[in-house]
């Protein structure tokens, strides 16, 4: 059921990447799907009944029936790069907006 | 013999970046002789496999050096430092995203994990997006920047799949797995190939090249045409021909878009009329050719056919640059007879294009006829007629396109005055030698291709579906 | 037409990738998590086997990390991490190079009141210091480098609402930023030289569970959390500084 509903956030991240056409509405798309997708790799290491894969007093032993962590250290990567992602595409935004006065893409590429 | 660690064409550019922040005076400096450093330790590198922090394969990074890696590495960086030297000027502001964005093309190349192979990936898109802001069409570098965003979690979504059904993302261990039990795993592979595809400029997700490479002067143009797009297409080559395995279903799908890639591009580049579009649109339909040469189990000529056009579209982006800027604009008719007041470069420039297209005495008619000869010999027929006609009309457009340049004009005398790079001699002289080597190198590789095509061989062409490559050099005749 | 077009294309997709690559109740397409790669990482064993893993008391082991995804971070994919690095790097750069580089002062449109002013001084110790716990105690609990430096950019952020951030500790910035990235870098290439591969775990590795275990983690981990934390600081500068110009 997880998969299901973070692969239709992935999905609905690009329909609004598609179909929008403001580019504020458009980052807010992009993070939407990466969200998505780091949603989604997190399940893959996931089943019922698992712990957190962190030793600690109460979880003692490397024995014990723990997530697969491969996954979440993957998930840590990529939200690293989704956060440099989106920085560089916000000042993208207010470079345009001075540029062109407006954020509808539609427009700017129908003025130039 | 010396004998270093690859992890130096990664590790010296990025700490080079990273100091560069200090000393923002030197930044030109530290800019070549980090780009000449990276071309010395990439003469040094030996085959093998190097563990990162000691932990052996199939649970750490590897890198992985073998004759694909060696060769590739090597024309990249030559190509990387030449541009560098050329464009110090423009490139003063940008230093540390170019040594960041070397280190990410040699971290392309080299790496043996495919989670690894994402995060270089990111680096170098967003280095890319950088370098291309540089060109101020900020709202066709967000273009680029949002189709690279779905075209790595593209990647990162077949990725994610593929580790579910085999637990691994080393390369070598991947392969193994795959070709035990392939079944399963078309979707995964579709989507990495989709992803992928977004940086190869594959027909229907490269619109946002023709946004950029349009308005690309004499850096980005080369950087992003070039290298960028020839390192992508590299990595395709290792992840579809050593890595995943495919039934024929999957191949003919992914062939099937490569093929449009190479209608669609050939049919944009014959209508256009200006110099830098005709090369991106021949581009793209040369990224569909090479795709689906490696995709069709010819890696080995699809390998030397991305070096080569490289090279060649790398000269004709970085001329057709410099013509833009010079003359204001890159139409046929502002820029008819340009090279008859600057015939070295027009020489280049000449060779260059008769080698894309795959005009005798060049490189790349070598590389065209080797394709063409075994396509024959498997008894496929429709493939290489169609590869022949594209060939005709690629020929037809740049032949016009290069004729158009040398034409005097009406009512000219001496030609359009137009010099190229009339300022600066240094820059002049190292535009000629530059832009002359390399067309020179591809005419004595097209002269003497033996070398090349060995290597090739010894690089790609061992997994070749067991169809033995057969190769046509000018020694013998017919070699195998 | 167009988005009614779209939303069914994505809706097949999802259900497409779904039914095809995801939903597998019999699991021949899931490979069993003991099997995969990772168990080894949990285990401790990728370079030999070293029997069971106790809290407290194992010692000597490859990977001396309490925290298995941070040991897998920055210990057995140490290199993505670099990778990681780089792209905020790079993005701070990016950022840097589109608003136009240092030179203007932050005029706030309020004026920052006592209140504001020494609230935020107090704040940000107490918020520094969370952020370097976070970073410090990251191969024992959740946490880690990044998001401490996250938090250490959250209490730069508290003082230059207060208007106490200046240029000059912009530019002390900068040269932190550098100065870790390079020093990370460095660190790897000790490891290449000292112990034949690049970033490897060159001190030993103490008891897990332990503050001082888990041999140079504790320290990259610092590198990386002043790294993250003054890039994204530098990050938030920038934009602070175009908001308010316009």
């Amino acid at each position: 059921m997880m998969e299901l509903l973070s692969l239709s956030l992935l999905f609905l991240g690009i329909y609004g990447l598609v179909t929008k056409h403001h580019i504020l509405k458009m980052i807010v798309s992009l993070n939407v799907m990466e969200t998505g997708l780091n949603l989604f790799i997190t399940t893959l290491g996931y089943q019922e009944g698992q712990i957190a894969p962190i030793l600690s007093s109460q979880f003692p032993s490397s024995a014990l029936n723990f997530v697969d962590p491969l996954p979440q250290s993957l998930v840590l990567t990529s939200i690293v790069i989704g956060v440099g992602t989106t920085a560089v595409a916000l000042a993208y935004a207010i470079k345009i907006f001075k540029d062109h006065g407006c954020l509808d893409l539609e427009k700017i590429e129908g003025r130039l | 013999m010396m004998n270093l660690n690859p992890v130096l064409t990664i590790a010296l550019p990025l700490i080079l970046a990273f100091t560069k922040i200090m000393y923002r005076r030197i930044a030109n400096l530290f800019l070549i002789v980090g780009s000449l450093i990276n071309i010395f330790v990439v003469m040094f590198l030996k085959e093998g496999q190097y563990l990162m922090g000691g932990y052996r394969p199939p649970f750490g990074i590897i890198l992985q050096v073998d004759t694909y890696a060696l060769y590739s590495l090597l024309v990249l960086n030559v190509l990387f430092a030449a541009l560098m030297l050329l464009v110090t000027k423009k490139a003063e502001n940008l230093t540390s995203s170019s040594l960041i964005a070397l280190a990410a093309l040699n971290g392309l190349i080299l790496t043996g994990d495919l989670f690894n192979l994402f995060v270089f990936l990111e680096i170098a898109t967003i280095a890319a997006l950088i370098l291309v802001s540089s060109i101020k069409k900020y709202h066709q570098a967000f273009n680029y920047m949002v189709a690279g965003a779905i075209g790595s979690t593209f990647y990162l979504l077949g990725l994610g799949l593929l580790y579910k059904q085999y637990g691994t993302l080393n390369m070598a261990r991947m392969h193994e797995l795959m070709a035990a039990s392939p079944s399963g795993s078309a979707v995964a592979v579709i989507l990495i190939f989709i992803g992928l595809a977004v940086e190869i400029k594959l027909m229907p997700f490269s619109s946002w090249a023709a946004g950029v490479l349009k308005n690309a002067d004499e850096w980005i143009g080369p950087m992003i045409g070039a290298i960028y797009g020839g390192v992508m297409m590299i990595v395709v080559g290792r992840l579809f021909t050593d890595i995943f395995v495919m039934d024929a279903k999957v191949r003919l799908m992914l062939s099937l878009l490569t093929l449009i890639t190479l209608v669609g591009g050939e049919a944009a580049a014959f209508q256009s009329r200006k110099v830098r579009e005709v090369l991106l649109y021949s581009g793209v339909a040369q990224a569909g050719l090479e795709a689906l040469l490696i995709l069709n189990g010819y890696p080995a000529i699809g390998f030397i056919l991305v070096l080569s056009n490289m090279t060649a579209k790398y000269v004709m982006f970085l001329l057709a640059g410099y013509m833009a800027e010079e003359a204001g604009g890159d139409d046929f008719d502002r820029l008819t007879g340009v090279f008859r007041s600057n015939p070295v470069h027009g020489f280049a420039f000449t060779v260059a294009g008769l080698s894309l297209a795959g005009l005798p005495l060049f490189f790349g008619f070598i590389v065209k006829l080797n394709l063409l000869y075994n396509l024959m010999l498997s008894h496929s027929y429709w493939l290489p007629a169609l590869i022949l006609s594209a060939s005709l009309v690629e020929g037809i457009y740049m032949l016009r396109m290069i004729l158009g340049l040398w034409r005097l004009p009406e009512g000219h005398r001496g030609g359009l005055q137009v010099r190229i790079l009339g300022s600066s001699h240094r820059r002049k002289y190292a535009v000629y030698t530059i832009s002359m080597v390399l067309s020179l190198a591809l005419i004595l590789f097209g002269l003497a291709p033996d070398n090349a095509l060995s290597i090739a061989r010894r690089a790609r062409g061992a997994d070749t579906d067991g169809k033995p490559l057969v190769l046509i050099t000018m020694k013998g005749g017919i070699g195998q | 037409m167009k988005k009614i077009f779209v939303l069914g294309l994505m809706l097949l997709l999802v259900i497409g990738i779904y039914q095809l690559a995801v939903y597998d109740p019999l699991h021949e397409r899931t490979m069993a998590f003991e099997d995969r790669d990772s168990q080894a990482y949990l285990d401790r064993s990728v370079n030999g086997d070293p029997g069971e893993v106790v809290f407290g008391k194992s010692t000597n082991l490859e990977d001396g990390a309490a925290n298995t995804v941070a040991a897998i971070v920055v210990d057995y994919r140490s290199f993505d991490t670099l990778g990681e690095v780089t792209v905020l790097f790079i993005s701070s750069l990016g950022v840097a190079f589109l608003s136009g580089g240092f030179g203007k002062t932050i005029r706030l449109k309020h004026k920052p009141g006592f209140v504001l002013r020494y609230g935020a001084r107090f704040v940000f110790g107490i918020i520094l210091v969370f952020g370097a716990y976070m970073f410090l105690h990251g191969h024992i609990t959740p946490g880690g480098g990044f998001p401490g430096g996250a938090i250490i950019a959250a209490s730069a952020l508290v003082l230059s609402l207060a208007g106490e951030i200046s240029g000059e500790k912009m530019k002390a910035f900068k040269i932190l930023e550098g100065a870790a990235g390079t020093l990370y870098v460095l660190t790897g290439i000790v490891g290449l030289y000292m112990a034949g591969f690049f970033m490897q775990n060159v001190l030993p590795s103490g008891i897990v569970g332990h503050l001082f275990s888990a041999g140079i983690m504790p320290l990259i981990y610092l590198l990386i959390g002043l790294k993250v934390g003054s890039e994204l600081t530098g990050i938030l500068d920038y934009f602070l500084r175009e908001e308010v110009e316009s």
